[in-house]
């Protein structure tokens, strides 16, 4: 049987990070949607579902955090939700807490991200 | 009672004698009777009149009794009011003794108890009066004594104060003058490894050798001024006494080569001469009375002689000469030159120059090593001055060998010198090993030696030759062998004092089995000449030369003169390291804060932080995080005690200023790793620093059907992405807009982790984190290294995208 793909949104305002989330989840079982920032994320997660979103925290517009904020309000706290930042403090990891928000941390292994999503999705 | 007594006596006396008379007359009217015929009795009684006799005698021995009773009483009167008043003044004298001065003496009706009494007075007032005096003079004489002492006090103050106000100034001048010197000889060091026309070096030259120069007598009057005050320390460390000298003698080997001396090294050859106490005094010492020799020497030679009399419980004694063919010293100017500023003759200095502070110096320094220096000089003749040390053992941690030239004992060796003091101190050395030495005065004489000697049927196995001969000189020595068919194949050692011999000898197509140059090291002669007679390959016996040596790291240098900056910074990047700059103290911590630093030079004196004050905030925060950044600092100071504060401020090294790029190197080698790749790659390493080619190997494996096509991709976006924050940046700096610079830092910082950027992105990161706090002043002290990384990973992009799109 073959499974349909995990839909991932990916919000990024990075255009290389784009490019490599596009190549290192290319292979088959992920549909990536890649948008550049937090309110065009926040558009294209009510117009279609998703079964995860990676969201870089400093982003123009809304950021991470908002959109996530933006996320459990509609779809609660248990959709999957994984925060994208260099940035590793206290106050950082709280508020992703707060969040139920998973952490990535930058510079992303991307070789490594495939693995990692499917460990978080199965 | 006593008249009674006589009384009672006198009158039985006075009825003994009536009856002796009553019987008297009988007897006599018997007589009368007997004789007579008739006789006349004639009795009269005298009692009555005996009676009134008696009553007479006792009626005057009463009023006699009387008489005398009144006078004794009158006299004992008249004694009483005699003694009575003398007693009364030695009452009051007791009473004066005693120290109650307010006492008078009555008056008398007595004349001379009355002079007595006035005398008495009299003298009590003086005494009185001379207390009086005595006290108050006491009095005043503490006051005086008071004042005296307060002013003594103040002098003493004064003195003090001047006396420290002297050290510091000594100390502030010395700052003052080495940091100034440091810019003049560290500039010139680098103008000098510029490319200059030979009219341009000649000048440079001059400056550099005016300015080593100035600095000797600079240091000589600081370390003159030290030693006075008594506050020069010696060291105590594990030194090679041979090594000391022949590296001392080297230092002259140029000079005495340009004034045409002979500069001869006599050396025990097979002792070790490791030795503990102050190499760096000794050495000054040495170098000093070198100096001077070949200062005052105008032809002939200059020799450095070490004999070793015993070996005793408190070490090697040993007996240093340096003797030279020069004008020599008057003899009664021989103890006076080792008093400060004193020269042999007035007129010398003005003749040869120099603050006649040398010898003062090397005789307190001999003085302060518990040795003894000396000098036997006649005049026109020449000087040899002597010091006599007592140096305990040493031991260095890798044994210095001494020398030995293994297996060529019994070999025939020609020398050929004409300088006869050479040829015997090169005779003896060779001799003691076991050669079988001969000796040719002359290039003539050995050519004649060599041949007879190869006629005998055994040859020389090796000629040492001097290049500098009035007869004959080397070089056409070793031609003439050369072109003699039998000795063509002679095998020679050349020395020389002119560098460019080797060069010479190689023109001339003279092969030669090693060049040496003078003064002769021992170790190096007998290396030669076991490389010669083994017929090894020379190797480079030469130390490794230390330009081109290079080291690897980043180093940040804290330093507030602007042109020591800048010769810091040359120097530094000829070495090969990058350096990062920081103007004050605070500057420094700032910049350490955000960057990536192998070391930190730190000028001691700075504006707003100085360099101890920085250093111990630098120690503060690493404390407990087990980091500890080597700091090295520069200062001018060379007073006692920089170091000290230096090191209790946390310091691990010390540079004093001036600093030659060779004590920079030297410093710095104990912390930084060499850098062992050519300097080709060393070129190469920039480009790999910029970009990590790991990260663009990870983005290959993302795709590896399209690899390159997505490198490519992902480069072109990064450079596209790179060019909007760049302007965003811009527009940043232009605006002063911290949050703007942070947002652009921050943007530009994600990309650049994403090509490999890794250096760019970490400068960003800082960027970003500085922006953030607002911190503008130190943020834009890193716009120009950001800039220039970017500059870096454009470039290695775009050979990254030349490389693909092939």
């Amino acid at each position: 049987m073959i499974k349909a793909p995990w839909r991932v949104l990916a919000a990024d305002d990075d255009p290389t990070s784009g490019l490599l989330m596009q190549a290192a989840l290319g292979g088959g079982d992920f549909a990536l949607t890649v948008v550049a920032d937090g309110s065009d994320a926040l558009a294209e997660f009510r117009r279609s579902p998703f079964d995860i979103a990676l969201l870089d925290v400093e982003m123009p517009g809304l950021d991470g955090f908002e959109v996530c904020a933006a996320i459990r309000q509609t779809h609660g706290a248990g959709f999957p939700v994984v925060l994208v930042s260099g940035r590793s403090d206290a106050e950082f990891l709280a508020r992703a807490a707060q969040l139920s928000a998973s952490h990535l941390a930058k510079p992303v292994n991307w070789a490594a991200l495939a693995t990692l999503l499917r460990a978080m999705l199965a | 009672m006593k008249y009674e007594t006589s009384t009672v006596s006198l009158r039985a006396r006075l009825a003994s004698i009536n009856s002796y008379v009553l019987w008297l007359a009988i007897a006599l009217v018997c007589v009368f009777i007997v004789l007579t015929a008739g006789w006349l009795f004639l009795s009269v009684d005298l009692g009555g009149a005996y009676w009134q006799l008696l009553a007479c005698f006792g009626l005057i021995v009463l009023e006699i009794a009387a008489v005398l009773a009144i006078a004794l009483r009158l006299q004992a009167r008249h004694v009483e009011r005699l003694v009575e008043p003398l007693r009364e003044l030695t009452g009051r004298m007791a009473e004066v003794s005693v120290g109650r001065l307010d006492i008078r003496a009555a008056d008398s009706r007595v004349t001379e108890i009355a002079q007595l009494a006035s005398g008495f007075n009299q003298m009590v007032e003086q005494i009185r009066e001379r207390d009086h005096w005595l006290s108050t003079h006491l009095g005043n004489l503490e006051q005086i004594v008071a004042q005296r002492t307060r002013e003594l006090r103040l002098a003493k103050e004064a003195a003090e104060a001047g006396s420290l106000a002297k050290s510091e100034f000594l100390a502030t001048m010395s700052h003052e003058i080495r940091t100034p010197m440091n810019g003049v000889l560290g500039m010139t060091e680098l103008l000098l490894n510029t490319e200059l026309a030979p009219t341009q070096r000649q000048f440079v030259e001059a400056v550099e050798r005016s300015g080593k120069h100035l600095l000797g007598i600079i240091n000589d009057i600081l370390d003159f001024s030290k030693i006075e005050s008594g506050k020069l320390e010696l060291d105590v460390a594990d030194f090679d006494l041979r090594q000391l000298l022949e590296e001392s003698l080297e230092l002259f080997a140029q000079p005495a080569a340009k004034k045409g001396l002979e500069l001869l090294g006599d050396l025990p050859p097979d002792e070790s001469l490791v030795v503990r106490g102050d190499a760096l005094r000794l050495r000054q010492i040495v170098v000093n009375l070198l100096g001077n020799a070949v200062k005052f020497t105008a032809s002939g030679e200059v020799f450095l002689g070490l004999r070793v009399i015993g070996h005793s419980e408190i070490g090697l004694q040993c007996q240093l000469t340096v003797r030279d063919t020069g004008i020599g010293i008057p003899l009664e100017a021989q103890q006076r030159i080792f008093e400060h500023f004193a020269q042999a003759d007035g007129s010398t200095t003005r003749q040869y120059g120099g603050t006649g502070l040398g010898l003062a110096i090397c005789q307190r320094l001999v003085d302060m090593m518990g040795g003894r220096i000396s000098v036997d000089s006649r005049p026109g003749e020449g000087a040899c001055f002597t010091v006599e040390l007592a140096l305990p053992p040493g031991k260095l941690p890798d044994p210095v060998p001494v020398p030995v030239a293994a297996n060529v004992a019994g070999r025939r060796l020609l020398i050929v010198d004409d300088t006869p003091a050479h040829c015997d101190i090169l005779m003896a050395q060779l001799t003691g090993r076991g050669f079988a030495v001969d000796l040719a005065a002359s290039g003539v004489r050995a050519l004649s030696m060599a041949n007879a000697a190869m006629g005998d049927g055994e040859p020389y196995a090796l000629l040492i030759v001097d290049m500098e001969m009035a007869e004959l000189p080397g070089l056409d020595l070793i031609r003439a062998l050369r072109t003699d068919g039998r000795l063509a194949a002679t095998r020679v050692i050349a020395f020389s004092s002119a560098p460019e011999t080797s060069q010479q000898l190689a023109e001339a197509g003279l092969a030669v089995a090693a060049c040496l140059p003078k003064p002769l090291r021992q170790a190096d002669l007998l290396n030669a000449i076991e490389t010669a007679l083994n017929r090894r390959e020379s190797g480079d016996s030469g130390k490794a030369p230390a330009v081109g040596r290079k080291l690897r790291g980043r180093v940040l240098l804290a330093e507030d003169n602007e042109s020591n900056l800048i010769v810091a910074c040359a120097q530094l990047e000829r070495i090969g390291l990058s350096v990062l700059t920081a103007g004050d103290g605070q500057q420094a911590l700032d910049m350490l804060a955000s960057e990536a630093v192998d070391l930190v030079l730190m000028d001691c004196q700075m504006p707003i932080l100085d360099g101890f004050a920085a250093t111990s905030a630098l120690r503060q925060s690493e404390a407990g995080s087990g980091r500890h950044l080597p700091v090295v600092a520069l200062t001018a100071n060379a007073m006692k005690g920089d170091r000290e504060r230096c090191v209790a401020a946390g310091m691990d090294g010390y540079l004093a200023k001036p600093y030659s790029g060779e004590e920079l190197f030297a410093v710095l080698a104990r912390w930084l790793p060499a850098e062992r790749r050519k300097a080709v790659a060393a070129s190469g390493r920039r480009e790999e620093a910029a970009l990590d080619p790991a990260a663009l190997d990870k983005i290959r494996a993302l795709s590896p059907d399209g690899a390159e096509a997505l490198v490519r991709q992902v480069l072109e976006a990064y450079l596209k992405a790179a060019g909007r924050e760049w302007e965003r940046f811009d527009r940043g700096l232009a605006d002063g807009d911290a949050g703007l610079l942070a947002s652009a830092a921050h943007a530009l910082k994600s990309s650049s982790f994403n090509v490999g950027a890794n250096g760019l992105a970490e400068r960003c990161r800082e960027i970003e984190r500085l922006g953030r706090d607002g911190q503008m002043r130190p943020l834009l002290a890193r716009v120009d290294a950001l800039r220039a990384e970017w500059a870096r990973v454009e470039a290695g992009l775009a050979a990254v995208l030349a490389e693909s799109s092939r």
